[in-house]
C-alpha cells in the first residue's frame, strides 16, 4: 500500500523556478547592472516512468532549466523536489548521493566526453565515484553497460574521438545508466546527430525507458522528435512555460498562439496538403528585458490591450491542458 | 604506457633529444672515469692553453682542465634546470588549477600574489634571499624555483577557465565527482600539453638564471664549476676574441641540452595526446 502511494506522488516537482544570470559591470568594484532572466518563474511536474518534452527555440532558457535542476547552475529561487527533499537546499554530501538518481545526457556527444580518458574509464567513473563496483566487477558492470546501448566490448579500450558521434552519444548513454538513475535529463541528446542516427538513438531511449523504468526530461526544438518520444510536452518562451498538455492534445488542439504558430511551422511530408502557416512577426525579445504582460506579445497576431499590461496566469483548462494567455477563458476569468 | 611510449618512440627527434639528454646525465654522474683531472684544481703553468692532447677543450685562466669542468659543471646546471622547474610547476600547477577552478575571491588573492611576485625585480629578490641565506646550490634552486612559480600558475589558470565550462566537466560534477578529481583527473590531463612546452622552455632559462646569479657570487659559489659560472668566467673581451675555447665547451653544453630539452617536450605534449594516430 505504502509503496503505491509514493509511485502516485510525481518524481519530479519544479515550482516557481527562476535563474537570473547577473550582468556586471566594472572589475574591481563591480556592481548589478541587470540581469538575464533565463528562466523566469517556471512550474511543472514528471511523474514516474513517463517523458516530459520540452520544446521551446533558441535561447528560452530550455538547457538552464535542465541544468538548474541538477543544481550544475544554481537556481535563483524556487523548488525542486525530487522524490520529495528539495533539491536546491540539500548540502553538498546530500547532493553527491541524489547524483546517483539524477542524470544528463549531453548535446554535443563530442564535448561531453573527456577526450583523455577511455571508453572503460569514463563508463566505471561513477561507479568508482559512488563505490558502486571495483576491479574485475567494475570491469564486467561496464561491459554490461557497453552491451546495453549497443556497444561492443572491445570498445571498452579506445578513446572517444576514435567513435562517431552516434556511439559517442551512446557511451554517453551508457555513463549515465551507470549509477542506476530515476530520471535522465536528456539535453537536445539527438540534435547534433545525423537524421538516420537520431532515430537510433531515441529508439535506444524508449528502449531503455521500458527495461530500466526510466523518467526523462527530453529538451529539444525539434517537434516531431519530441511528439514521437514524449508523453506530456511544455513549450517555453523567453523563460516562462505557455503551454503543456498531453502530447495528442496538446499538437491536435493547442491553445496559445506560440503553440499554434510553432506547429504550423512543421513540415508535411505529403505536397499535396497545403497547410496555413503562422508566421511570428518580429524577433524573440532580450531576456534582459522582456516584454511587459504577457512576453508573447510584441509577436502574438491576437494581442489585446491587457496582454501589455497583465501577465496571464498559467492555469488549467481541462484535462490538465494548462496554457497561459488571455484568449482562454479560464486563464481570463482569473484576470477579473 | 605501452601506447604512450609507441607514440613517443615514433618522433624521431623526440628520440634523438632523450638519447643525448641521457647522455649528458651519465656523462655529468660518472665524470670522475670521463676525465683524469681535478675539476677546482689551479695548474699555473697551464693557464688559457688552446686545445692540446693533454687537454682536449683547453685550459681556463687558472689553468684548470675545461673538459673537466664542463663534465661536473653539468651535474649542477641540470640539477639546478631540473629541481628549480619542479619547484615552480609544484607551487604553479596547485595555485593555479586553484584559482582556476574555485575563482572568485580565491583566483583574485593568488593571482595578485602572482602580479607581484612577477613585478617584483628579480634580481634585487635573488639578492637579498641569498644575502639572508648564504650563497649555495640548494638555495640557488630554491629562489629560482620559488620565483618562477607565477608562469606555469597563469597559464594553468587560463586552461581551467576554458575547460571548467565543458561539458565533460558538467558530466563529472552530475555524476557526483569531488573537485579534487575534477580538477586532476578531468581538467589538469587537458592542460597538460601547454604546460609541458613551458616546463621545457623554463628548464632552460633556469639554467641561464642560475648562470646570471652565479656571476653576482649569489649562485654556485666557485670554485664549484657549473657551465653558467664557467661562461661568466669568460667575459672579457680578449677572452671572447682570442680564447674560444673557454666558452665554446659550456656554451655548446647549453645549447645542446636546452634544445634537447625542447625536442622531449615536444614529443612528450604528442605522446601524451590519445588523438595522434598510432599507424
Amino acid at each position: 500500500m505504502a509503496e503505491t502511494a509514493v509511485s502516485n506522488k510525481p518524481l519530479l516537482e519544479v515550482k516557481n523556478l527562476v535563474k537570473h544570470f547577473p550582468i556586471t559591470k566594472g572589475i574591481i568594484f563591480s556592481k548589478q547592472v541587470g540581469a538575464v532572466k533565463a528562466v523566469d518563474g517556471i512550474s511543472f511536474t514528471v511523474n514516474r516512468g513517463e517523458t516530459l518534452g520540452l520544446v521551446g527555440e533558441s535561447g528560452c532558457g530550455k538547457t538552464t532549466t535542465g541544468r538548474v535542476i541538477l543544481r550544475l547552475i544554481e537556481p535563483t529561487s524556487g523548488e525542486v523536489l525530487f522524490d520529495g527533499k528539495n533539491v536546491p537546499e540539500l548540502s553538498k554530501e546530500e547532493l553527491r548521493e541524489l547524483r546517483r538518481d539524477m542524470q544528463i545526457i549531453f548535446q554535443d556527444p563530442y564535448a561531453s566526453l573527456n577526450p583523455r580518458m577511455t571508453v572503460a574509464d569514463i563508463v566505471g567513473e561513477p561507479l568508482h565515484i559512488h563505490g558502486l563496483a571495483k576491479g574485475k566487477e567494475r570491469e564486467k558492470r561496464v561491459q554490461e553497460l557497453l552491451d546495453v546501448v549497443g556497444l561492443s566490448s572491445f570498445h571498452a579500450r579506445r578513446f572517444p574521438h576514435e567513435f562517431s558521434g552516434g556511439q559517442r552519444q551512446r557511451i554517453g548513454i551508457a555513463r549515465a545508466l551507470a549509477v542506476n538513475p530515476k530520471l535522465i535529463i536528456c539535453d537536445e541528446p539527438v540534435s547534433a546527430l545525423d537524421v538516420s542516427i537520431q532515430a537510433q538513438v531515441i529508439n535506444l531511449l524508449q528502449d531503455l525507458q521500458k527495461e530500466f523504468g526510466l523518467t526523462y526530461l527530453f529538451i529539444a526544438h525539434d517537434l516531431s522528435v519530441v511528439k514521437h518520444i514524449s508523453d506530456r510536452v511544455a513549450v517555453m518562451y523567453l523563460g516562462k512555460i505557455v503551454e503543456l498538455a498531453d502530447k495528442d492534445r496538446l499538437y491536435a488542439n493547442p491553445k496559445h498562439p506560440y503553440t499554434q504558430a510553432l506547429l504550423s511551422a512543421i513540415p508535411i511530408a505529403d505536397p499535396t496538403v497545403k497547410k496555413e502557416r503562422i508566421i511570428l512577426k518580429g524577433d524573440v525579445p532580450s531576456p534582459i528585458n522582456p516584454p511587459s504582460g504577457c512576453r508573447f506579445h510584441t509577436r502574438c497576431p491576437y494581442a489585446m490591450d491587457i496582454c501589455q499590461t497583465k501577465e496571464p496566469d498559467f492555469v488549467d483548462t481541462g484535462d490538465g491542458h494548462f496554457v497561459a494567455c488571455h484568449l482562454h477563458p479560464a486563464a481570463a476569468e482569473k484576470a477579473h | 604506457m605501452n601506447k604512450f611510449w609507441r607514440r613517443f618512440r615514433r618522433n624521431k627527434l623526440a628520440m634523438a633529444g632523450l638519447v643525448i639528454l641521457v647522455l649528458f646525465v651519465l656523462s655529468a654522474i660518472f665524470a670522475p672515469f670521463l676525465t683524469p683531472y681535478d675539476p677546482n684544481r689551479a695548474n699555473l703553468r697551464e693557464r688559457n692553453q688552446p686545445p692540446s692532447k693533454e687537454h682536449p677543450f683547453g685550459t681556463d685562466d687558472m689553468g684548470r682542465d675545461i673538459l673537466a669542468r664542463t663534465l661536473y659543471g653539468g651535474r649542477i646546471s641540470l640539477s639546478v634546470g631540473l629541481v628549480s622547474v619542479g619547484i615552480s610547476l609544484s607551487i604553479g600547477v596547485v595555485l593555479g588549477a586553484i584559482a582556476g577552478y574555485f575563482g572568485g575571491f580565491v583566483d583574485t588573492l593568488i593571482m595578485r600574489l602572482a602580479d607581484i611576485f612577477y613585478s617584483f625585480p628579480f634580481l634585487i629578490l635573488a639578492i637579498t634571499i641569498s644575502a639572508i641565506f648564504g650563497p649555495s646550490i640548494y638555495n640557488t634552486m630554491i629562489i629560482l624555483g620559488v620565483l618562477s612559480w607565477p608562469g606555469p600558475a597563469r597559464l594553468l589558470r587560463a586552461e581551467f577557465l576554458k575547460l571548467k565550462t565543458t561539458d565533460f566537466v558538467a558530466a563529472a560534477t552530475a555524476l557526483g565527482a569531488r573537485p579534487g578529481r575534477i580538477m586532476f583527473r578531468h581538467i589538469l590531463p587537458n592542460a597538460f600539453s601547454p604546460l609541458l612546452v613551458s616546463a621545457t622552455l623554463q628548464v632552460a632559462s633556469s639554467i641561464l638564471s642560475e648562470a646570471g646569479l652565479s656571476f653576482l657570487g649569489l649562485g654556485v659559489p666557485p670554485p664549484a664549476p657549473s657551465w653558467g659560472n664557467m661562461l661568466n668566467r669568460a667575459r672579457p673581451l680578449h677572452v671572447l676574441a682570442g680564447m674560444p675555447w673557454m666558452w665554446v665547451a659550456p656554451g655548446i653544453a647549453i645549447f645542446i641540452v636546452v634544445l634537447s630539452i625542447n625536442f622531449v617536450g615536444d614529443g612528450l605534449r604528442d605522446a601524451f595526446d590519445p588523438k595522434q594516430e598510432l599507424q
